[in-house]
């Protein structure tokens, strides 16, 4: 037998082993299409300047394994001239087959520098154009039009656009332990933002033992719904193993609804009154009104002032205008108008003998002698280990802020929100899509004039809540009438669309059918609505087809489109699915859609 | 603890009792005292203690009067530069290259110390309305006697305004306590151009020391104290119709261990540090004291 098949519902792999191994075929399933469009080796090895193809190795066990569950076809290879062994497998997983390179070797002295090469992708589909895990949808320039996040990297696809059907590829990454001892080189695969360079790829492998050791794993999948099917699956995927009960808890919910944050620097007029010697929070919130209202304050009082003496940001909470008393005044005041009130805590601002304890002991005492609402963890990407749980043996209820996007998972299920300071159009972060759960208020910072613009574009083209901070640690950067009647009207917009921009789905880079337009989607769970902001980054107005939708409108399911944010209403519905308009250059447009049955 | 410090100012071979001098302001410690000393019996003398005590507060009298002691700056200008790390939030001054203009000044010779302003409470009764923080450092209303000599500390903006002005004096601006610090020489450093550890309070321990500490670090114009020992608060409060702030001179011994903190550490004479103010309590600090000066008469 020469000839070898492995599939499941979406995907079948042929080898032929007639003159060494060779793959033959990756068939799409579903739209019965053949995706390699000429036979050719699963790898390539390179050992002191000489290639070596899969082909060339001798092949000592070709077989089909199968228990009561799962499924592989395994070819076990070796290479004589360097005593380097292979394993390919292609196992069948629910949606998925798991193509795996694993290698070893036995040197004779010293271990040589082996390179890999998967020749595969290079005889994909010509029509196929590449979303890579590091760039899935290339600017301009090149670089990438979506903030990513090592992580939780993206999959790797190839995707015909007139079809919008392709195959997709999720690459398990362990990023932790990303660096030079890692010998799956999945990473390098996924940090490519070329295609070029993804196609001619050389993998320095680090073949150290005669054992088989994983080097690449590659997970292939079938879509028919464009790259939407894509980030949705692997969206799926990445959730799956996550605990999301933080974002369950009753008492941390409010925090997902007060979407605008205000830094409220002490030292400033905008809160302070020099004359009075007092923080007018009433006045600073009236203020807010023009905004349309700030939901958490954080009252900052420590920097750039830590440092002038001895005292600690602990100290500084009796220090301030009323002392710890004047903090609950000011909640209380906040309160009252349905604003919650966090204070800093800052990391670097240590003792020299502080110990973890000691931090959880001031936090917790803090929370405790005040009725503050949250702590916002300046600088900070995670939280204190026993912190979070500190504070709620204190009082539940109280919500943990970080500075920074969390870096690793755990900070993702145990932290229920950060701050955003990303400064890029038509970027977006791609955990607010995966976690809209996670509460990420954009922030201007030092950003002035165009692009505080930019910025609240930024905002509404997220879907996301917005940190305004005017007093920059006593730089005066305030926004504008028209930026404030903007922010206004967004906050307005994005609540009374809350359940939809914070649905379970919605993703970034929605496929469109005009180079020029970048469009994020937000679902709502029942079905019915669904929401795409629609960014034109070019200098002219594009007219005409814009994007489709996914799932087309059911039959007897009719479509309504509203304009939300310019209140144009020139948009239109053709063939069944494709939704028609124009869109003027650099506006954004946020296109309502409402699915109802026809009666 | 450094030498006993010159006891007489001069300039241009001119000596100067500012107290005694017209047009300077006067302090009254020392009258008290000493009628109290002219009033004591021989008996009194002969107690062994007393004496050893007498002789004490006869070297602390001493030395606190060269330690309300001024020194004559006579009329300058010079191309004002500082140089400082701009943290957030900026330091909105004009920081030069400029032309500034001194006029003739008697400046403290030392910075304010404890003891001399507990004098100023006892004769001028000033209590600030806002106590947070006031003299924290004191116990029962008074200094502790091992910081006698040190610069006070632990007082507001406000507070040293109300000194100097009790005294019918002021703060140095700005620009004339660079000049104080560098003389005609624009040194860098007090002493000179190169920094030297042993000249000011620079020993890592991060405490303040007396006044007079080092008298090797002394100004052209015989200035002492000027760098690394405790900040000094300068004249101007600057409003920009959204922050009050004023600027620091000197550097401290204290330095915040992290990036993040605000500079500390002895500092050269082009650099000063924004302090944007708050309430007392936090305007009040462990590192903040100021000396006065006044114009000279013409």
């Amino acid at each position: 037998m020469n000839i070898f098949e492995i599939e499941n519902t979406q995907i079948r792999f042929r080898f032929d082993t007639v003159s060494g191994l060779c793959c033959t075929g990756i068939f799409q399933k579903e739209t019965k299409e053949e995706w390699l469009t000429k036979a050719c080796v699963p790898f390539i090895f390179e050992v002191c300047g000489k290639a070596y193809p899969a082909d060339v190795f001798e092949i000592r066990k070709a077989e089909l394994l199968q228990d009561e569950k799962d499924r592989a076809l395994v070819f076990e290879l070796f290479l004589a001239e360097w005593k380097i062994g292979m394993r390919l497998s292609v196992s069948v997983k629910e949606d998925c087959l798991v193509f795996l390179l694993q290698a070893g070797a036995e040197w004779q002295e010293s271990p040589r520098e082996v390179y890999l090469q998967i020749p595969l992708f290079r005889y994909f589909r010509e029509s196929g154009k590449w979303h890579l895990s590091a760039n899935p949808r290339p600017k301009p320039d090149g670089s990438p039009a979506l903030e990513l996040h090592e992580e939780f990297p993206l999959p790797i696809c190839c995707i015909d656009p007139e079809t919008a059907h392709g195959i997709m590829m999720e690459l398990p990454d362990y990023p932790e332990f990303t660096g030079t001892w890692n010998q799956n080189r999945n990473r390098q695969l996924l940090q490519m933002t070329d295609s070029v360079e993804f196609l001619n790829h050389n993998l320095l492998l680090r073949l150290q033992n005669k054992e088989l050791a994983d080097v690449a794993e590659i997970h292939f999948s079938s879509l028919t719904e464009d790259y939407k099917e894509a980030f949705f699956r692997y969206k799926a995927h990445i959730r799956k193993n996550m605990d999301f009960s933080m974002y369950e808890k009753e008492d941390l919910k409010w925090y997902r609804k007060a979407v605008y944050h205000h830094l409220a620097f002490a030292y400033s007029r905008e809160i302070f009154n020099y004359e009075t010697q007092k923080l007018e929070v009433e006045r600073l919130l009236d203020e807010g009104e023009a905004f349309g209202g700030y939901d958490i304050l954080v009252l900052w009082f420590v920097y750039p002032r830590l440092g002038v003496d001895a005292r600690k940001q602990w100290d500084f909470c009796d220090d301030i205008p009323g002392g710890i008393e004047g903090i609950n005044e000011i909640c209380d005041k906040a309160h009252a108008r349905g604003v919650r009130v966090m204070l800093p805590y800052n990391p670097w601002d240590a003792a020299d003998d502080e110990a973890l304890t000691d931090v959880l002991e001031h936090i917790a005492e803090l929370v405790e002698k005040t009725r503050i609402d949250g702590i916002w963890f300046d600088t900070m990407d995670s939280i204190p280990r026993g912190c979070r749980e500190r504070i709620e043996s204190i009082r539940p209820g109280v919500i943990c802020c970080l500075e920074v996007t969390p870096k690793v998972r755990g900070t993702v299920e145990e932290i229920t929100g950060s701050w955003n300071q990303r400064f890029r159009m038509p970027e977006g972060h791609v955990l607010r899509y995966l976690f809209p759960e996670h509460a990420a208020p954009m922030t201007s910072r030092w950003r002035v004039a165009e692009k505080k613009d930019m910025l609240i574009k930024r905002a509404v083209f997220n879907g996301t809540g917005f940190a305004i901070w005017q007093d920059v640690f006593g730089a005066w950067l305030p926004f504008d009438k028209e930026q404030k009647a903007a922010l206004k009207k967004w906050k307005q917009i994005l609540l009374a669309n809350f359940d939809t921009y914070f649905g379970s789905d919605s993703m970034p880079l929605y496929p469109v059918l005009r180079e020029e337009l970048y469009i994020n989607a937000f679902y709502h769970d029942s079905g019915e609505e669904e929401i795409y902001s629609v960014y034109n980054a070019s200098d002219h107005a594009v007219d005409g087809a814009l994007f489709r939708l996914y799932p087309p409108p059911a039959s007897g399911e009719k479509i309504r489109i509203e304009e939300l944010w310019t209140g144009e209403s020139s948009f239109s519905i053709h063939q069944g699915k494709i939704i028609s308009g124009t869109i003027e250059p650099e506006r954004i447009y946020i296109l309502k859609m409402t699915r109802r049955k026809k009666v | 603890m450094g030498e006993t410090p010159r006891t007489s100012t001069t300039c241009g071979g001119k000596s100067f009792s500012p107290w005694r001098m017209p047009g300077v302001w006067a302090f009254s410690r020392y009258s008290e005292r000493r009628q109290r000393r002219c009033g004591f019996s021989l008996d009194f003398l002969r107690d062994w203690n007393v004496e050893k005590t007498e002789r004490e507060e006869e070297a602390n009298e001493e030395r606190e009067e060269e330690m309300d002691g001024q020194v004559y700056i006579p009329e300058g200008h010079y191309l004002y530069r500082v140089e400082h790390r701009i943290m957030e939030g900026d330091c909105e001054y004009d920081h030069g290259p400029r032309m500034a203009r001194v006029p003739a000044l008697f400046v403290d010779r030392y910075p304010v110390t404890n003891e001399r302003f507990y004098r100023f409470l006892q004769e001028s009764g000033y209590q600030p309305d806002d106590m947070k923080n006031f003299l924290r450092h004191w116990e029962n209303g008074k200094y502790r006697e091992e910081d006698r000599h040190k610069p006070v500390v632990w007082v507001s903006h406000k507070d040293a305004e109300a000194f100097a002005g009790w005294y019918g004096a002021r703060l140095l601006t700005d620009c004339e306590w660079q000049y104080a610090a560098g003389g005609k020489e624009k040194y860098r450093y007090p002493w000179g151009d190169k920094y030297d550890r042993n000249k000011c309070n620079d020993t890592g321990e991060e405490t303040l020391t007396p006044v007079d500490a080092y008298p090797e670090g002394a100004s052209p114009f015989g200035l002492c104290d000027m760098c690394g020992n405790a900040h000094e608060w300068t004249e101007e409060v600057f409003d920009d119709g959204i922050h009050q702030f004023v600027l620091l001179r000197g550097g401290a011994s204290y330095k915040g261990a992290h990036f993040w903190h605000a500079e500390g550490g002895a500092k050269p004479n082009n650099w000063h540090l924004k302090f944007q103010l708050l309430n007392e309590g936090m305007n009040r600090c462990a590192t903040v004291t100021f000396r006065c000066a006044k114009e000279a008469a013409e």
